[in-house]
Formats: C-alpha cells, structure tokens, sequence
C-alpha cells in the first residue's frame, strides 16, 4: 500500500500541469499541497456522459421546483 | 421617540396604521443603528439618508453585506470602504429591494473577498457576537449576522458561496436562508464563484425575512403552511459532536410530521468533492490576477492557489455531473419528503479565539467545523435555511439546516415558523 507521500506524490505532475496552464509557478510547498488536495479531491470515473443531457443548469432547477 | 418593536413585520403594521411615519420609523432605525455600532461595530459605511419610498416596506432601514454595488458606489468587499463611481446602478438584489420601498442606511464589514468561513479580517475591528462576547461570529456575511443580532437591522443581504450566509446566521442564532441559484440575480454582486453564489438573507424571524424573499422574488407564489410535513434526517455518522446530535434528536422529536433518519454519508462525500473542485477552480479564475502578482488577500490565496494547481478537466467534469447530480438528489430525497434536516454547524459555536487564524489557540478542526457540511448544497443549488433550534450549555446557539426543492423558499420559511424553539424566543 502506498504511503501518503507516494500517493500524494502521484499526483504532482497533474497539479504541475495545471498550474502551468495557468501560468503560475508554486512554489515546493504549494505544489505539495495542491497535490494532496487532489488526492482528496479525486471522484471515481462517472458514468453520467452515458446520460441523456439534462440542459441547462438554471432551467434544470426551475424544472424541479414544485411550484 | 417612536419605540421600534422587536418585529419588522409589526413596524410594517405600526406605519400602515399610522401610528409613526415612514419618516420617523427610518429616522429611529438609523439612529439605533449609530448607537448599536459603538458596541457591535460592523458598519463599513453609512450611506446618505434617503427620502422614504413607497412599497410593502417603505419605513424599513436596511443594513446589508459591502459585496453589493450601490449607485455610484462600488462595494469595498471586505478590504476597504467603498469607491465613489458615478454611472453605476445599484445591484438587482438592492434594487428589488428599493422598488419594494426600504432604503439601505449602511454597508456592512465581511470576510475579505466573502472568502471565509469566520469574520476574521485585519482591515476592520474584530466582530462581537451579540449572544455571546467570546464566541465566534462566522464568515463571510460576519457584519449582516452581527447586525440583526444586535437590532441594528431587522434584516440583511449576504451572500452564500459555500456557507456565507448559513455559518455566520449559525453562530448568532439567526434565520439565514441561501436561495436557490439564480433565483435572485447576482447583478451587481461581486462574485467569487459565479456557479455557487446566491444571495442571501439574515433576520432573527422568519416572517420577517418573508417579507424581504417576497420584494426579492415577488414571482414566486406564496405557499399556504401545510401541518402534517414528511421530513428526512441526516446525521452524519461521523463528525457531529454529540450535543449537537442530541439537541437536533429533541428537537426532532417535537415536529409534527413524519421524520425519517436516513444515511447519506457516501452521497454528501461525492457531492462535497465535486463542490470544492468548483470553489477552487471559479476562486482561482475571479482573483487571478492577485493570485499571480501575490497581492491575493491570504484566506483568497489559501483557495485560490488550489484552484490554479487544479486540471480544468476535473472542473468540467464536476460542472457536467451537475445536473445530473442535481436530478438524482432531488428525486431521491424531496419525491416524498417536504424537506431535508442536517447539522447545520458539525460542532457547538466554538470561542472566536479557536477558529482565529494565526493564533495561539487556533484549531484547524473547530474551524473545519463550521462549513463541512456547506458548501455541497450551493453545488446542487438548492435553497437552505439555517434554524435556531435552541442553546448549548454556554448558551450559545444551536442550529439546524433545512433542505427543500428549488425555489421552496416560501415553504422553508413556513417550516420556520411553524417550529418549536426558534432562539429568540426562549
């Protein structure tokens, strides 16, 4: 089982990427937290794109109001 | 000099009857209002007195959160007072309200940016709890929840990005309801995550903050209260303190209705993570600029800088599960059930001191506390009423969060008023 470094660790060269999208560059530190947090933030694959879409968002809760 | 009532509701009825003038009853508002702030600072900046206005609340002074744009007034939004702009109108929420006949005497303090989870901010005096000195006063409508809870206005505007109206109404015993998404317009509102943000209300009665919902979105019918309500409750196995459990248990056990306990821990994991992708991301995106010049206020930096290390893929993955997300919550708990009962904070209102950061008693997990179980209802975009449901043992409020469909605010606020235990009134 990996350790919490590894599995942090895992997931530097993701946050890497993304801080160079935009522009930006963390320091070690920033660049260690960003990765735990995408460790923590991780979700297993979704299968809503096998979906029909639902549309809009805003008109989507106006769809659900029961009024 | 007229005696204002405890009530808005019943200066409305004072001033409909005759018995004090629009003109009086605003004068006597902002006077109480000066003298409140010397003991609750929370006043950012008053505004020049207007004229009264006709409508259902002409005679009402408000105070509201200094996140709004008001004519020719740019918001200082927690770091400073406000700018002087000509050709600006004020916000649609501030507007709606004018329209109904209320006036706004003055702007109100908040977290820096409406990025915090407590009222902490170097730029203003520390915020006093008006129920209790040394508990905390949550963030970032910190100012609205101060004023009403010290009569300095009867009701408030904040804003809820994951928690910002809920927490600080949470810690000074107050109603705070977050709207549905876009049922108020954020014209005019500076933003931090456009997807979460909705506007919100703070007052210490429920029909009081009906009366502002109505002028806010007067479209929206008004529901007769129903007696016999089907309720779910969800107390999250994990991480509730046990006083908080146990007040929310008695509580529960005097509605009228039907209450089932149901367990939605997996769910409300999948939705908080989903939540906190859109927080980081959309933070990151408003306050880009500061974020890479580093003049980033340090709570905007603490989100925003795990925004910028975070893939724009996971964040339209987590707006493309939205809907759907959305659909199945609310089929899966409002198809037969009027609403959904949790925690609103996860543990008692802790001392200001603990949740303080950079101080000598700060406790990351106190601090935790107040908006673990936030930020997932502003992903789904669902209406929530934070409840005063009675006291701890310091008596300091306990709370609870009431869920329903979109665009339930009247039916949340019927709830409300029906309870037991409303914190102003033991």
């Amino acid at each position: 089982m990996p350790s919490d470094f590894e599995h942090h660790s895992a997931f530097m060269p993701l946050a890497q990427q993304a801080f160079v999208q935009h522009a930006y560059a963390p320091s070690e530190a920033i660049l260690l937290a960003a990765a735990k947090n995408l460790a923590r933030l991780q979700t297993s694959a979704s299968s809503d794109d096998k979906r029909p879409a639902l549309g809009n968002f805003d008109e989507l809760l106006k769809s659900l109001a029961d009024v | 000099m007229f005696e204002l009532p405890a009530r808005m509701t019943q200066l409305q009825a004072n001033i409909l009857a005759g018995d004090v003038s629009a003109q009086e009853a605003l004068l006597a508002q902002v006077k109480r209002g000066q003298s409140l702030n010397a003991t609750f600072p929370c006043v950012v900046e008053e505004l020049p007195f207007a004229p009264p206005q006709d409508g259902p609340l002409a005679g009402i002074a408000l105070a509201h959160k200094d996140i709004f744009q008001l004519k020719d007034r740019l918001p200082g939004c927690g770091v400073g007072l406000g700018y002087a702009q000509s050709g600006l109108d004020s916000a649609a929420a501030v507007s709606h309200l004018q329209q109904a006949g209320a006036i706004q005497w003055s702007a109100l303090v908040m977290a820096p940016h409406a990025c915090g989870a407590t009222s902490q901010n170097t730029h203003f005096a520390r915020c006093i709890n008006p129920t209790d000195e040394h508990a905390a006063v949550g963030g970032s409508s910190s100012g609205s929840a101060v004023a009403v809870a010290c009569g300095m206005s009867y009701a408030a505007l904040g804003t809820d990005t994951a928690g910002s109206v809920r927490i600080p109404a949470a810690t000074c015993g107050l109603i705070g309801l977050k709207t549905t998404h876009g049922a108020v317009s954020n014209e005019g509102c500076a933003p931090l995550a456009p997807s979460l943000d909705s506007v919100g209300i703070l007052s210490r009665y429920a029909q009081d903050a009906r009366e502002i919902w109505t002028a806010l979105c007067p479209q929206l019918p008004r529901h007769q209260a129903t007696q016999a309500l089907n309720c779910q409750l969800w107390l999250p196995e994990k991480g509730v303190a046990p006083e908080v459990a146990l007040a929310i248990r008695t509580w529960i056990s005097q509605l009228e209705g039907n209450v089932f306990e149901i367990n939605m821990d997996e769910a409300f994991d999948v939705l908080n993570r989903h939540a906190q992708r859109v927080l980081f991301y959309e933070t990151a995106q408003t306050h880009h600029a500061a974020l890479k010049q580093g003049t980033a206020a340090p709570s905007v930096q603490a989100i925003g800088l795990m925004g910028l290390g975070l893939p724009q893929s996971w964040y339209e993955a987590s707006l493309q599960s939205r809907p759907f997300l959305l659909h199945d919550f609310v089929n899966h708990h409002f198809s037969t059930s009027d609403f959904l009962i949790m925690p609103s904070l996860a543990d008692t209102v802790p001392d200001w001191q603990t949740v303080e950061i950079g101080h000598a008693s700060f406790d990351r997990k106190a601090l935790f506390a107040m908006h673990r179980y936030m930020g997932f209802v502003n992903y789904l975009g669902l209406p929530s009423l934070n409840l005063p449901i009675g006291r701890d043992e310091h008596g300091r409020a306990l709370c609870v969060q009431v869920l329903a469909r979109p665009f339930a605010e009247h039916q949340l606020l019927n709830f409300a008023e029906q309870s037991p235990f409303i914190f102003w009134n033991l």
